[in-house]
């Protein structure tokens, strides 16, 4: 893979340096337009209108972008209210999440609906939250409570995932994420997957490069399952 | 109070009072004290939080106006609360710094310096650091960007900033003839001193006949030699007359772990999507909008819609109104909500009022569920620069039949 993507980058590296200037827009004169107005100057310059209905999933594009110019009409408490809950000029319409300001993305009953979210695009949360803070909530839950299906018994007593292995598989490699959400260190994971002891199943996706983790992280993780 | 508040709290003063040693320096300030009032699901009883937040711009400290600061923060302290800090249930005085840095301007127009906490984002990923940005702008087309420093991990409680967690990057990028952006990027986060992600990115769009604008996003996991997210898409905008925008766009999510969790080693599934919108300003008043959305998890899939308006009436001036429907059908599960909210501002007045509906079935869960939220708030100013804020909500939920919070404000501006 290296062999590829290396010189692709350098060709590009390269077109970059030998290319001609084209001037960022300052939008710093325009920060007080209402956005359909933006939007008529936008479409008549050739721009596309931004800060539309996808707002939410555009915007990441464009702010990591090199000609981005949010800061000419925002600073960066605009990025960490919503991303980190901060709570100065909040909107009316915002809810709250303890001490936190809730974003617009968050809906009704979060706390019951926020799986949905999370499962239908795992790298969503992790924008804004680190895995400690699903932790910190789940690792909360008694187990007696939970209603999630996999989580219960079979008709016959029997652990779901011990009598459905295969629905268990395909759960888990949809959305990890949600089983480190309350098995942060992976423990229920090793009975079954650990190179050592148990049933010594492997959990590893076909053609995986464990030499790239290992060298990164001086065999700190490999060591987990497998002795050195 | 927490070790690294007291710190924080004589370093946002410190900053505060700098611009009294520069006269010059053009200091502007924004305060809010908050009280909030909710309920604590995992203790199922009502807490109640006093914070202020201080928000400090200082431009011109020097005499060529090169140098300037920034600050935003908060200090917080809840009432009456068991001792549980993980869900940052304290009654201990907690601090958030979400940024606050020296900012040095390059002379023409050359970019900037950037000394202290302050958020970062490139193409490969994005963080908070404590440390040192350099963005150099005008190089021919190109923009360079570097940055490096300790990596600010936000918990409930307080800054999780420790030794050995770093975050550092690059980026280089700009345009290369009229239309068009190009940036490459990398993104190295450090945990206990050992690599935990490394990334690449590749960023091209490239805008066509004045009417649409074609773009590529890829972000490359160099620690697992996989595409961890791609995105393609167009937009177009075919008419001078009227402001419609149609967006087409694909999307693919390989969810890689940070390299020091076992989880790191496991297979996952790819995540890919189709998406359609179109957005439609049909005059200053009225803007429409809709989106179809196929989800494909190798195997499921889900179908999710969208419409929406946002509404500002000529005939009745100062209402404003915003109403959206959105449905999921499929996996992990179906969704059917509704929000309705509007705004009246009457001279230094602002009434907002709205209300929500969710009809929501986890395919995880063995029943379903219908949540409702109201609210109603209102702000009135006082005068220039000092404003009053209060909102209430309820909300019926899985957990509680009526689940009430609220905020009281006061903001002001000096």
């Amino acid at each position: 893979m290296k062999k590829t993507v290396w010189p692709i980058l350098t060709l590009l590296a390269a077109l970059l340096a030998a290319a001609t200037v084209s001037a960022r827009e300052d939008h710093r004169p325009y920060g007080t337009l209402k956005l359909p107005e933006c939007a008529e100057c936008h479409i008549g310059s050739g721009v596309p209108p931004n800060h539309g209905g996808g707002w939410l999933q555009d915007h990441r594009i464009l702010a990591a972008s090199p000609n981005r110019n949010c800061y000419d009409c925002h600073d960066q408490a605009t990025c960490q209210n919503c991303h980190k809950g901060g709570g100065l000029g909040a909107p009316l319409s915002r809810s709250e999440w303890k001490r936190d300001i809730a974003p617009e993305s968050h809906r009704t009953d979060w706390i019951s609906i926020h799986p949905i979210q999370a499962q239908s695009n795992p790298q969503q949360c992790s924008r804004c939250h680190e895995p400690r803070f699903c932790q910190d909530c789940h690792g909360q839950q008694k187990k007696s409570g939970l209603t999630i299906r996999s989580h219960r018994k079979t008709a016959t007593g029997q652990s779901y995932i011990a009598s459905f292995p295969d629905e268990h598989a395909a759960e888990a490699r949809r959305n990890l994420a949600s089983c480190q959400g309350c098995h942060p260190d992976g423990d229920v994971c090793m009975p079954c997957h650990s190179a050592r002891s148990g049933l010594r199943i492997n959990p590893h996706p076909t053609g995986f490069k464990g030499g790239s983790i290992q060298s990164r992280t001086g065999n700190r993780t490999c060591r987990v399952c497998h002795d050195f | 109070m927490t070790g690294r508040v007291p710190l924080l709290v004589i370093w946002l003063l410190l900053l505060s009072f700098a611009p009294a040693l520069a006269p010059a320096a053009e200091f502007k300030a924004q305060t809010s004290t908050q009280y909030l009032w909710y309920k604590d699901p995992f203790q199922d009883r009502n807490e109640s939080d006093v914070l202020q937040y201080l928000k400090f711009s200082a431009t011109k400290i020097d005499s060529a106006g090169r140098f300037s600061a920034f600050g935003y923060g908060r200090v917080s302290r809840q009432f009456g609360s068991d001792e549980n800090i993980a869900l940052g249930n304290t009654d201990d005085i907690l601090g958030r710094l979400y940024f606050l840095y020296l900012n040095y301007a390059i002379p023409a127009d050359r970019g900037s310096v950037r000394l202290g906490r302050q958020f970062v984002a490139v193409g490969a990923g994005a963080g908070t650091i404590d440390g040192a940005r350099v963005e150099v702008r005008n190089l021919g087309p190109a923009t360079i960007s570097v940055f490096g420093g300790y990596e600010v991990r936000f918990a409930e409680t307080t800054d999780r900033t420790k030794s050995g967690n770093y975050l550092t990057g690059a980026s280089a990028g700009g345009s290369l003839f009229a239309g068009n952006n190009l940036e490459l990027s990398y993104l190295r986060k450090y945990g206990d001193s050992d690599v935990v992600r490394e990334m690449a990115g590749v960023h091209v769009d490239q805008t066509a006949f004045g009417k649409i604008k074609g773009y590529a996003d890829l972000r490359y996991d160099l620690v697992h030699e996989a595409y961890s997210e791609f995105l393609a898409g167009f937009k177009a905008f075919p008419f001078e007359s009227r402001m419609i925008t149609f967006t087409a766009e694909y999307y693919a999510s390989y969810p890689t772990f940070d390299a020091d969790t076992i989880y790191t080693v496991f297979a996952v599934t790819r995540y890919q999507e189709l998406v359609g919108r179109v957005d439609w300003i049909v005059n200053p008043g009225l803007t429409l909008y809709g989106s179809y959305t196929r989800a494909d998890y190798d195997g499921p899939n889900a179908d999710v819609g969208t419409i929406g308006i946002r509404a500002r009436p000529k005939r009745v001036a100062g209402l404003g109104i915003n109403a959206s429907v959105d449905v999921r059908r499929g996996y992990p599960g179906k969704l059917t909500g509704g929000r309705l909210s509007a705004d009246y501002a009457y001279k230094k007045a602002l009434l907002a009022a709205g209300a929500a509906y969710d009809n929501f079935q986890r395919d995880s869960l063995t029943d379903g569920f219908n949540a409702k939220k109201y609210w109603i708030g209102g702000s009135y100013e006082f005068r220039k620069n000092l404003i009053a804020r209060l909102r209430i909500e309820d909300a019926v939920t899985r957990l509680f039949p009526n689940e009430v919070q609220g905020r009281a404000s006061v903001e002001m501006g000096f």
